[in-house]
């Protein structure tokens, strides 16, 4: 694996002197199912800049949880390159990945994927754990539960908090691994319009505080608070821009 | 699915194989003592009387039928020494020559059996000449040739067969020890030249003979005993089962069996653990179609009839399975048997009812497995059933956790966690783990206890002296007499120690009397003398020393005063008579029967000053082979033994039992790691989200296996620390009351070594920690973001 400086990419709405986070050049996904194959992405250019807020829409089948995963190096891109923070992780091998998603990536589930027989500041903590860049780690999950308005849950488990808490806790968890890239992936598709809002809310203010989020989903309406639009259909980009009518207003939001 | 069914395998397997010895070792007597043609009625002229040949066999026609007798043949039977040593081992020993009828090629009644490989057996030709037959048993203790020369007291013979006869299928000594290969030699001779080599020419005493199919034994025994009467020869006419081989072959059969039944049951107890949790766990897995099924409306009977019939499918997997592990654990078992029990003909066929009961039991056992969890899930509300949390996620005990400020890290938390997580599946494994050590530990304990319990007895014996030797003499004689005064005066005999050994009785109250072997020697003397572990010898050495056994056994000890039956002179002969005698001291011996008493005290119990066994020091430079040696055909000598060489016999035929114990050691171990390998198996798929997510966040597989392998060792330490205690319990149980009740002349030490807690350690903990490890394949094929988008 190739470690470049974070360098700054030419692209649409890129903002002048902002470092790319996500840099994917002629990127082709297919897989093999029986005697076909099925490319999953096609020739996909893109880059997402450090702090932007992008959510990539499109229907079932149009290649945008493979990106995801190829942007949060759980896969690896049949040709083409991909360069995440500045790391060419292009024909990386298995630890090489495993590095960049403990240093660099970190997910948000739809299903929250939080560990039963841990309590929330425990999953959180394990999180922080797993980075091992934090000294205390259980301070950091106190301070990133406190962020996320669950102060008062710390000692529960997740069984005993509602599905809102649940993703609230799961975000923390993402958020305390301190890793400037954060990937989710339907976070609000488990979830009722309130809390899901709730959830938007704190993903839209990492990336104000300058985290780079990208967000897949099947809800349009999400795409209106984004900073940036990718649209995929059939494995390949078919727009990509701020939203329509521009960036709206969280409270404005309706599903 | 045949997982489980390799798990009921390997218990009813076990179950079924164990369960057959029984059946085998009778069958195999049967045979082995029919095959030879062993007799049913022996008649025994008293010791040094004897009759011409011919007069024994006559007085069967005089019997009120004499065709009921369909064979009969004479013998001379007289005690010898054999020399069979080798260029390399001083082999002298006690033996009997047994001076057979080979006119009609061979001895027909109480034939001998010469396997093939192992030289002949006697014929016609052999009459008159010094070609004899040795005993295989002793031959095979010794790793004797097949064919060679020895010596039959003063004069050579050679053997031209190792061979096998009923009354030696197991040795038993006169004075009633086991497993006595190492110290007896029983010679087969022509019947002419037995009478030679004895002096006692055309003599014999000793008469065998079978009896038409169907008669009324006892009642010829009776008939056989009066036509003998008055006769002068003093007889003794035994059946069968007074012949101690005989009857300690088929004695041993039930004790050994209550034995086996006691593991087998433990094996197939942890086999059934392991089939309840897989199966709960594998029916676990389909609760979401059965609450499905029930949201559409189908019956509870027809939901559960897809499951069941799964379970019927691993019953049947089972019982194959069953049947071919109980075949493979046959073919382990049946060598160490035919080794232990070295019986001409072996019967260990398959044993259908056995199998079948096995079967059966291979069939209930999964087929109840799946249907308890079936009811359980066909029970639930369907929303619940349906629900895409996992019941597991709800953490059964792991809220305990939130108690323990330990451990404080998440990866160690996790592991706790998951094993708190689900409690009834945890202790189901644990019990599985659990019933394969505790059979592990009760049956290495049992070797430990008998080793150790051995040691003990060396310990004692040897003292500081271990080539000391036992002289057994023929008859008494006065510590002057001139065949003490030879022995001493031998070169190579060093410090001799005189004992008179007796018979007698130990009485406490109304408490069944206690058998004892009297010792009367100087305590304290210099060549040996028991150790005192209670008690003191007092100043007037007055009082008997008993054992730990008999004084646990009848509640007693130092100052206790019992009654001792014993013999007394009363003018020229003996009587029994009971003396009141104070327990001076206890000594460690296991042995129950032993017990000494100060030679002061001789004129106390009305005995006459007389020896009848001596403790030889070899001299200064000498050998025990050489006072052997010097020794072997001195008058007035029976036997001389090294007192090492008894228990190097026992512990030869612990060894040869042992080799059955390992095999089911293998067993044992193959079931651990089934059980083991299984759950860490299931352990895997239900936490694959959770490994997924692991990996996700960049956790290296090493930390998630890591993890595993902690979860393993929980539940393997949790497993191994129950079977531990109940190993250890039921060994006590199985010494206590088996081993109590079958051998009660032998105090068992219970006993459990360090290398029998390493080994249940490594059983129960390691193997079930490793378990996962066997995982890693799968876990590196994982598609991570398949599994953390699928929503149950």
């Amino acid at each position: 694996m190739d470690i470049a400086a974070t360098t700054e990419h030419e692209h649409a709405g890129h903002r002048p002197g902002v470092p790319t986070t996500v840099l994917l050049e002629g990127v082709t996904r297919s897989y093999q199912v029986g005697a076909a194959t099925v490319t999953a992405l096609r020739e996909v250019d893109l880059e997402i800049d450090e702090g932007e807020f992008a959510v990539v829409l499109g229907p079932s089948g149009s290649g945008k949880t493979t990106l995801l995963n190829i942007i949060g190096a759980l896969d690896a891109a049949t040709s083409g390159r991909v360069t995440i923070a500045g790391r060419d992780i292009s024909g990386a091998d298995r630890a090489q990945l495993f590095r960049v998603r403990r240093e660099i990536v970190s997910f948000i589930f739809q299903s929250f994927n939080l560990f039963p027989t841990l309590t929330a500041l425990e999953n959180v903590q394990c999180g922080v754990e797993i980075t091992r860049r934090a000294k205390d780690a259980r301070a950091r999950a106190v301070e990133v539960l406190g962020q996320v308005g669950l102060a008062d849950r710390l000692h529960h488990y997740p069984s005993e908090l509602s599905g809102g808490e649940q993703q609230r806790v799961a975000i923390a968890r993402a958020l305390a691994t301190g890793n400037p890239l954060l990937l989710a992936d339907e976070p609000t598709g488990d979830l009722d319009f309130r809390t899901g809002v709730q959830i938007l809310e704190l993903l839209r203010a990492q990336a104000d505080a300058g985290r780079t989020v990208i967000v897949v989903t099947h809800n349009r309406e999400i795409s209106r608070i984004a900073d940036r639009v990718i649209e995929l259909g059939s494995g390949e980009v078919v727009s990509d821009g701020p939203p329509a009518g521009g960036r709206a207003d969280i409270a404005s939001l309706r599903w | 699915m045949t997982a489980i069914a390799l798990i009921i395998a390997v218990g009813t397997g076990v179950y079924a194989a164990l369960g057959s010895t029984a059946t085998w070792r009778r069958e195999s007597n049967d045979a082995s003592f029919a095959a030879l043609n062993m007799y049913d009625l022996r008649v025994r002229a008293a010791d040094g009387v004897d009759a011409p040949t011919g007069a024994m066999r006559a007085v069967l026609d005089t019997l009120p039928d004499p065709g009921v007798v369909t064979s009969a043949e004479e013998r001379l039977i007289v005690p010898t020494q054999v020399d069979a040593s080798t260029a390399t081992k001083t082999i002298l020993v006690p033996g009997r020559i047994i001076g057979v009828e080979v006119a009609g090629g061979g001895p027909l009644i109480d034939s001998i059996w010469v396997r093939s490989g192992s030289g002949r057996t006697l014929g016609q030709a052999d009459a008159g000449t010094t070609n004899v037959v040795l005993e295989r048993n002793f031959a095979k203790f010794y790793h004797l040739p097949a064919t060679g020369s020895l010596r039959i007291g003063a004069h050579t013979a050679n053997y031209v067969g190792t061979g096998l006869s009923p009354e030696y299928f197991f040795i038993v000594t006169d004075d009633g020890s086991f497993f006595a290969e190492a110290n007896f030699a029983a010679v087969f001779v022509p019947l002419d030249t037995a009478q030679q080599l004895a002096g006692l020419p055309g003599r014999v005493n000793d008469l065998v003979m079978t009896l038409r199919p169907g008669t009324d034994v006892a009642a010829v025994r009776t008939q056989v005993e009066q036509a003998f009467a008055g006769g002068g020869l003093g007889v003794t006419v035994m059946e069968r089962r007074d012949e101690d081989a005989y009857r300690l072959l088929y004695d041993d059969i039930s004790g050994d069996q209550k034995f086996w039944n006691v593991f087998a049951g433990l094996i197939l107890a942890g086999a059934a653990f392991g089939a309840f949790n897989l199966a709960s766990r594998m029916v676990e897995a389909q609760r979401r179609e059965i609450g499905v099924g029930m949201a559409l409306g189908e019956s509870p009977r027809q939901l559960a009839l897809r499951p069941l019939f799964v379970g019927v499918e691993i019953a049947m997997l089972g019982v194959v399975f069953g049947v071919g592990m109980g075949l493979a654990v046959t073919a382990a078992i049946r060598p160490v048997y035919t080794g232990l029990l070295p019986l001409p003909v072996w019967h260990t066929d398959l044993q259908l009812a056995m199998f079948a009961r096995a079967a059966a039991l291979g069939f209930v056992i999964p087929v109840v497995a799946t249907a308890w969890p079936v009811w359980r899930a066909v029970r639930v509300l369907p929303v619940e059933a349906i629900t895409t949390t996992h019941r597991s996620s709800h953490g059964g005990l792991s809220r305990l956790l939130r108690r323990l400020p330990w451990p404080r890290g998440t990866y160690a938390r996790m592991p706790v966690g998951n094993v708190l997580r689900t409690p009834r599946r945890t202790l189901l494994t644990s019990l599985g783990i659990a019933a394969a050590v505790t059979a592990l530990v009760s049956i290495l304990g049992m070797i430990d206890s008998f080793v150790d319990t051995m040691d003990r007895n060396d310990r004692e014996v040897l003292q500081e002296h271990p080539d000391r030797l036992a002289v057994a003499l023929q008859g008494f004689h006065a510590p002057a007499s001139p065949e003490l005064a030879a022995i001493a005066a031998q070169p190579s005999v060093g410090a001799v120690e005189p004992t008179l050994r007796f018979g007698g009785r130990l009485i406490v109250g109304d408490q069944p009397p206690v058998e004892l072997l009297v010792d009367v020697l100087a305590l304290g003397n210099d060549v040996w003398s028991p150790t005192i572990s209670r008690g003191a010898i007092p100043a007037d050495r007055s009082g008997l020393v008993i054992s730990a056994e008999a004084a646990s056994d009848l509640g007693i000890g130092p100052g206790s005063t019992v009654t001792l039956e014993h013999p007394t002179q009363r003018g020229a002969g003996l009587e029994i008579v009971r003396t009141t005698i104070r327990v001076s001291a206890v000594h460690p011996s296991p042995f129950r029967f032993a017990a000494y008493i100060d030679h002061s005290q001789l004129t106390t119990l009305g005995l006459p000053d007389v020896v009848n066994q001596l403790s030889v020091l070899p001299a200064s430079g000498a050998s025990p082979a050489d006072v052997q040696r010097a020794l072997f055909g001195t008058a007035g000598v029976a036997s001389v033994q090294p007192v090492s060489a008894s228990s190097k016999v026992v512990q030869d035929s612990l060894n040869d039992f042992i080799g059955i114990f390992r095999v089911l050691e293998l067993f044992i171990l193959l079931l651990a790691l089934l059980i083991a390998y299984n759950a860490a198996s299931i352990n895997t798929d239900e936490r694959r989200r959770e490994h997924a997510t692991l990996f996700a966040f960049g956790l290296p597989m090493r930390r998630v296996i890591r993890m595993d392998v902690i979860e393993g060792m929980l539940i393997g330490v949790l497993g191994t620390g129950i079977g531990l205690v109940a190993g250890m319990g039921l060994l006590r149980w199985l010494t206590t009351s088996l081993v109590g009740s079958t051998m009660p002349e032998l105090g068992l030490d219970v006993t459990v070594s360090t290398q029998t807690v390493l080994t249940a350690l490594v059983l129960g903990v390691l193997a079930v920690a490793a378990a996962p490890l066997l995982t890693i394949r799968r876990l590196r094929r994982m598609n991570i973001p398949d599994t953390l988008r699928f929503v149950e």
